[in-house]
């Protein structure tokens, strides 16, 4: 009855069972077909990620009341009708689930558990997905397809069982090579071609063999890391499609065409390594792998010097019980004892003496990695979500790490060796006393299970009531002056408040009783209880000399809590590799190829060409095409076009915010053109300044940051720059004038704050300057003064604009319009006008707009 | 105590039969330690037979305290829910009537945390943490004194011992917070300096500091090195004061009993199981050092949610004053938030039925000005008076009933757009509340999101703020009270928030309206102007009047002229 005890422990887990009604029968292939369901108790508007699946109880063909249990993806789920379909392989011989899918008509029903459903999560932008299965993970595979972003590359490889398998219909995605293979447990593995797979994500559903082996020859022939490799046996030989043998199917394996692996680039000879992002962070932590296990042996030699004592006294009962009474006798066990104790404890202070010394000199050169890290990454790299990276990184992660390196591997080891030893000794003393010291943990582990009935389901409620009551609060404590003056009493987070107490009163209460008598039952009392009775017994009945009960006094009263730390200590090591990772994904972000740049610009004027650039982010997907565009020394060019035409990208990439992926930028001096990427970075910086119109300034004095760009720059330059910039009477209105410190005593207005870093820009001086011109509008009160500044800003360099409003850069010596990625029109404003084009609409608009 | 204080006074009488059966609880685990003593004694007697009442004795002991230890946890749940339930309803009451002004980005962020986290975790620990503490502290000093019965010289030494080891396991506690606090504002520091050097990049590289020597960020993160090696100087005392303290209770407690078994007081047996008996002694303590950092986030749950109930509330008058005719009124008022004076001197008047627009450069307190109309904020001295009555005269009620709000940046709650605008007027008809709509330009936007019951997202964010003003302004429209009080948006202004706009000062023609004022069209609206400036009133008057007079609105007035036209044109560009 190995099913039903499955069906025991899923329900002791939290799962609940479903009636689901056949309501329609598709052959979408003669061996695969879909069956429409209605299951309202289970598709009740509950979220039903990508690729959920459900374990349907099959009956047994033969032996009627036994069921089968097999895993099924969701298709197709309808919250609103309560329906969805599954999709099954007919093969032969038939298993119990296809042999009732074969037999199945409208109105039969079914029993379905769910657990939870889990979820589909790829880490975030791989180079592509490789996605492998059988028929039976097509399902999955079609799911998965239907969410992956339509620009990745996807590789599926696909195993045929039968002939008629690769008509079965998969889901179409822009991007997907779909390859099939023939059966046999090693076809998926030898079937995975050749090529640089580096930072590939890997999803795999088949027979479990198969799965094994083709997990074995990603890692092994394509060095895909196992953390990077998603997969699920689906079913096993023999077992799931019962008695299925590959000797049964001569046909099969003639029909279907031949395994050999498809190579779809070239073998790549002695080429480089392949590398995940996800590697970095082993990395991180391989270099104080050896320190790790030292600390780590000696923890468990403290925690052996920590049990001794007790071993000791235990003894010393002995002795006294034997009679002993010359203080000769006793009184090394009793130096010895705490001896021990107190050099366990030195050395414990020692250990973690000497891994925070470990961490800080780690801590500071991760900190030191990472910031040089950030000063090799693309301009381009640091947007609102790469912020987001950075601060979970610096912020929280590295704290995790901060405690995997101090105290982490003590106290699992601790956690380990305790218990262990202390199980171990008690054996050798009586192994029957010792083998009952494990019934409080099986009551335990029974009043446990029997209290996470149905857990999961309230789990996942209580997460909705926290969220609920947490976007309640928010929006009670942001909206509270519009609460109070709408006379609002609160009432949303009262009842959502209320609505969580409710829950937790409903949930909770119950198990308050149970669950204390769950932790009571591990707790001293009961295994003192335990110890004297069971002891007494023993003692009473000969089994057992009445001193070997000492050692269990003394050492058995604290074993239930010992193993309850072993439980709990791995999920901090679990968080903290995993924030590793993190960070090892950061440190391994792509950086600006830096190889060529070395060279210095020729004193004189500037220009600027774009020369045939284009420019993507992903494959497939430009973002800039066949720009062509020349800005001579000394002139004003303004970019203009819808928003999303690529006018920010477009005047980044003087900066290498990105860099190019066809043509080149080049600098134009008095006689030689150089690409951007052949300068120095600090010389490109220099030459190129950026005002934008979200202003960053760091929490330093206001001359530090005007200076910036130039640390040794002398006060009266400093205070020169924020003259023509408008921004030097409001400094010395500050408390401290230049002296004052950007969010204490100097708080700057936005327009203010838009002042100073003009004042920044003029004092860096560049030749050229890229300049977003809503910068000019965006603070209203002081829009003259920010306008001024940026005049006096603009004097004589080359400058490239972006524009919103026409009619600021209607004297531009040339507007280019731009629209989809490319430049459609270029010239002087009246030239412009008096043709028809994208030009000529979009001033007509505008004008309507001002009318 | 802090225990009480959580409570709602009803339930408070309800901790002293607790605390007692916390005793009571702790002293039957005594007892079933201290029952070893015979029962050991007379089971390695010649007659280990006679152990067998004594072993009864123990079992009734434990199955009692089972029973026991089980049922106050069921009264610690009871106390929890009345704590977490009084103490939602007090928070939210609190935040209701706590000044506005009271409200920085970092209260904001604490209120909710006190709300959506500490409470529930107040909760947990009551049910989860509470009964095992507390009987963890009280057993210690219940094994010491039933010793006093069975071997009083170890008795004694126990209750010597007690008050040691709780102050070793506290002081130790302290060390550690107080260097993990430091570490963790180190570390916070450095995080924040790697943070600031990932958003200023672009200027950083130009500069060529592309390194984080002789930075600040350089200075921030060899100080969080320092720090974490400062750590150790706090830690290694900590650590080792309590595990000192617990081996030198150890030894004297042994010492005591060879002492006591050398001069024959006890027999060998007795001498074991008392033994056995000081390791209990030891044992909660243990506990206790493992709870420590789980009670210690406990306790510092419990302080920042009654610091929330701690900040003084906004008074309200015995008697509800009556509004007259709705003018608004300044009367030599100032205010201060932080120590810094934000306005001073101000006077002005509003009469009922004209528009007066604030003006001002930003930063200068024109907002404030508002916002102590609606007494979000009082003053410090001087006074604001809206009907002829000065605003803290009313109940709050009365007060918002006169008036009609636009904010500059607007919240709006999780639900429909209707919702968010009946708010206004919950029973307001469905014409009006469409007209309403109309007129501030809402019914495009509810076309664009698909119907009135379409949601607006969290706090409005399927929403611009352009957007969310025009909501507002429907809001005003809506509640149609004598008074309207608008703060014009500064960004994302577009031509359908413009027409909102003034779509809102023609619906309030006839009435008093006070508006914060950027557009120029916005200010030409207005009967009267009050120009602000570093929190002072610099000029009042009528449009024309100040323009001719040629004063600080004067030029005011010329520059915002000039911007609106302003073109980026190289010939005219200085150097």
């Amino acid at each position: 009855m190995a099913a039903g005890f499955q069906k025991t422990m899923m329900k002791a887990l939290g799962a609940t069972d479903h009636v689901m009604t056949v309501l329609s029968v598709t052959d979408i292939t003669p061996a695969f077909r879909r069956i429409r369901f209605s299951a309202p108790t289970m598709i009740d508007g509950r979220e039903t990620p990508t690729a959920s699946y459900i374990r349907l109880w099959a009956p047994d063909p033969v032996e009627p009341g036994k069921v089968h249990q097999r895993g099924y993806t969701l298709v197709e789920p309808d919250a609103s009708t309560g329906e969805v379909s599954f999709d099954f392989v007919l093969h032969r011989p038939m298993g119990p689930a296809s042999g009732w899918a074969a037999a199945a008509k409208p109105g039969d029903t079914i029993t379905a558990s769910y657990y939870m459903f889990h979820k589909f999560e790829p880490p975030e932008n791989p180079e592509g997905y490789l996605l492998m299965g059988d028929p039976a993970a097509i399902p999955a595979i079609n799911a998965i397809l239907g969410v992956l972003p339509p620009e990745a590359p996807v590789v599926v490889i696909l195993q045929a069982h039968l002939p008629g398998d690769a008509a079965i219909p998969i889901a179409g995605h822009p991007g997907a090579e779909v390859l099939w293979t023939g059966p046999g447990t090693g076809a998926l593995a030898a079937a995975v071609p050749v090529r640089d797979w580096s930072n590939w994500y890997a999803w795999a559903a088949a027979e479990k063999d198969a799965v094994k082996e083709l997990r074995a020859t990603l890692n092994r022939a394509h060095g895909f890391p196992l953390a990077d490799i998603k997969h699920t046996a689906y079913w096993m030989h023999g077992k799931a499609m019962r008695l299925r043998k590959q000797s049964n199917q001569p046909g099969a394996a003639e029909e279907t065409p031949a395994a050999a692996p498809v190579p779809i680039a070239a073998r790549a000879e002695a080429g480089p390594r392949p590398r995940w992002r996800s590697q970095g962070g082993q990395e991180l932590l391989a270099g104080l792998r050896w320190t790790l296990r030292a600390a780590g042996l000696l923890q468990g030699l403290i925690s052996l010097m920590q049990l001794a004592p007790l071993v000791l006294l235990a003894e010393l009962g002995r002795r006294l019980l034997a009679g002993e009474k010359s203080w000769e006798a006793l009184s090394p066990l009793i130096l010895w004892a705490v001896g021990l104790y107190g050099a366990a404890a030195m050395l414990s202070a020692g250990l973690m003496l000497w891994l925070h010394a470990v961490d800080a000199r780690f801590g500071h050169a991760l900190r030191l990695s990472m910031v040089a890290k950030l000063a090799r990454l693309p301009l381009g790299w640091f947007t609102d979500r790469n912020a987001a990276a950075v601060h979970q990184a610096v912020q929280e992660d590295a704290g995790r790490l901060h405690y995997m390196v101090t105290h982490a591997v003590p106290d699992v080891v601790a956690g380990i060796v305790t218990p262990i030893s202390v199980i171990t000794y008690l054996f050798t003393v009586d192994a029957g006393l010792a083998g009952m010291l494990f019934l409080p943990l099986i009551a335990f582990v029974a009043l446990f299970s029997h209290m996470m009935r149905g857990v999961a389901d309230k789990l996942v409620e209580f997460a909705n009531w926290t969220k609920r009551a947490n976007a309640a609060a928010s929006a009670f404590v942001e909206a509270l002056p519009v609460v109070r003056v709408f006379g609002g009493d609160g009432r949303g987070l009262r009842t959502a408040l209320e609505g969580q107490a409710g829950f937790l009163n409903g949930w909770q209460r119950p198990m308050a009783g149970r669950k204390v008598a769950s932790q009571l039952a591990i707790q001293p009392p009961a295994f003192l209880l335990l110890i004297t009775a069971a002891g007494c017994w023993r003692i009473l009945s000969g089994g057992m000399a009445p001193a070997d009960l000492l050692p269990f006094l003394f050492l058995g009263t604290a074993f239930g809590a010992q193993i309850m730390s072993v439980m709990y200590g791995f999920v901090p090591v679990r968080e903290a590799r995993q924030a590793a990772q993190r960070i090892g994904v950061l440190l391994e972000e792509a950086e600006l190829d830096r190889r060529r740049s070395s060279r210095e610009l020729p004193p004189g004027p500037l220009g600027l060409r774009f020369d045939s650039v284009s420019f993507s982010y992903k494959p497939r997907k430009p973002v800039l095409q066949d720009i062509d565009l020349v800005l001579q020394p000394g002139t004003l060019t303004a970019l203009v076009g819808p928003s999303g035409a690529g006018k920010s990208t477009l005047a980044g990439l003087p900066g290498r915010f990105h860099d190019v992926t066809g043509g080149a930028v080049r600098l134009m001096a008095v006689d030689a053109e150089i690409d951007i990427r052949e300068l120095k970075p600090q010389t490109l910086q220099r030459a190129v300044g950026f005002v934008f119109q979200d202003v960053k300034l760091i929490k330093a004095s206001l001359r530090e940051n005007i200076a910036l760009a130039r640390p040794g720059a002398t006060l009266p330059e400093i205070e020169a720059a924020a003259r023509a910039a408008q921004i030097h009477e409001r400094i010395l209105a500050a408390p401290r004038g230049y002296d004052s410190v950007v969010g204490e005593d100097a708080r700057l207005s936005g327009g203010e704050a838009q002042r100073l870093s003009i004042a920044r820009a003029l004092l860096a001086d560049p030749p050229i300057l890229v300049l977003d011109e809503a910068t000019a509008f965006a603070d209203p009160e002081s829009e003259h003064l920010v306008q001024q500044a940026l005049g006096a800003l603009i004097g004589r360099r080359t400058v490239l604009v972006v524009a919103h409003r026409l009619h600021t850069v209607m004297h531009a010596d040339c507007i280019a319009v731009m629209e989809a990625g490319r430049i459609v029109q270029r010239g002087r404003h009246e030239d412009l006008l008096n043709r028809p084009g994208l030009y000529r609409d979009l001033w007509q608009a505008g004008e309507r707009k001002q009318a | 105590m802090i225990v009480q204080a959580l409570l709602p006074p009803e339930a408070r009488p309800r901790l002293v039969p607790y605390a007692l059966l916390v005793i009571v609880a702790a002293c039957l685990r005594a007892t079933s330690a201290l029952l070893l003593v015979p029962l050991l004694g007379e089971l390695f007697s010649p007659q280990p037979r006679a152990a067998l009442p004594w072993l009864v004795a123990l079992a009734a002991s434990v199955v009692a305290g089972w029973t026991l230890e089980r049922h106050l946890v069921i009264r610690a749940f009871d106390l929890g829910f009345a704590m977490m339930t009084s103490m939602n309803r007090r928070l939210v009451d609190h935040l209701l009537a706590v000044p506005i002004g009271w409200f920085g980005a970092e209260r904001q962020a604490q209120a909710k945390k006190a709300l959506a986290g500490a409470v529930p975790e107040l909760f947990a620990s009551s049910v989860n943490l509470m009964t095992q503490a507390s009987i963890c502290l009280a057993l210690p000093p219940a094994v010491a004194l039933g010793l006093l019965f069975v071997a009083w010289p170890l008795g004694l030494a126990t209750l010597l011992a007690v008050p040691l080891l709780f102050g070793a396991l506290l002081l130790g506690g302290r060390l550690m917070r107080r260097a993990e606090a430091d570490y963790a504002a180190a570390s916070e520091e450095a995080a924040a300096r790697t943070e600031e050097f990932a958003r200023s990049q672009l200027v950083l590289r130009a500069a060529g500091r592309t390194g984080a020597a002789g930075t600040p960020l350089g200075e921030a993160i060899d100080a969080q090195r320092r720090n974490g090696l400062r750590i150790l100087w706090f830690t290694l005392p900590g650590t080792l004061a309590f595990s000192l303290a617990m081996q030198a209770t150890l030894l004297a407690m042994v010492t005591v009993l060879a002492l006591m078994f050398a001069e024959g007081a006890i027999d060998p047996a007795r001498t074991v199981a008392l033994i056995v008996v000081v390791l209990r002694v030891l044992e909660p303590l243990n506990t206790l050092a493992e709870l420590f950092p789980a009670l210690e986030s406990t306790h510092g749950a419990a302080r920042r949610t009654l610091a929330i109930l701690d900040v003084p509330a906004q008074s309200k008058p015995e008697r509800d004053a009556r509004p007259e005719a709705p003018a608004v009124e300044f009367r030599n008022a100032g205010f201060s938030a932080n120590g810094q004076r934000i306005l001073d001197g101000i006077s002005f008047a509003v009469p009922a039925g004209t528009t007066t627009a604030i003006v001002g450069p930003s930063g200068s307190g024109k907002s404030t000005i508002l916002s102590l109309v609606a007494r979000l904020h009082d003053v410090d001295v001087g006074e604001v008076r809206v009907g002829g009555q000065d605003v803290r005269g009313y109940l709050p009620g009365t007060l918002m009933d006169q008036l009609a709000i636009v904010f500059q940046t607007v919240q709006l709650f999780e639900g429909g757009i209707a919702e968010n605008i009946r708010i206004a007027r919950p029973r307001a008809g469905e014409e009006e509340l469409r007209a309403a709509a109309a007129a501030a330009g809402v019914d495009e936007i509810v076309a664009r999101l698909g119907g009135w019951g379409a949601p607006v997202g969290e706090g409005g964010g399927a929403l611009s703020g352009g957007e969310r003003q025009r909501v507002s302004i429907a809001r005003a429209l809506l509640k149609d009270a004598p008074i309207l009080l608008l703060d014009e948006a500064t960004s994302g202004l577009d031509t359908l928030n413009e027409a909102a706009v003034a779509a809102a000062l023609n619906g309030f023609g006839q009435r008093t309206v006070l508006i914060v004022a950027h557009r120029l069209e916005t200010i030409a609206h207005a009967d009267r102007i009050v120009f602000v400036e570093n929190g002072h009133v610099v000029e009042t008057g009528m449009r024309e009047t100040l323009i001719a007079n040629g004063g600080r609105f004067a030029d005011y007035w010329r520059h915002r002229r000039d911007a609106q036209g302003w073109q980026i044109d190289k010939a005219t560009a200085s150097l």
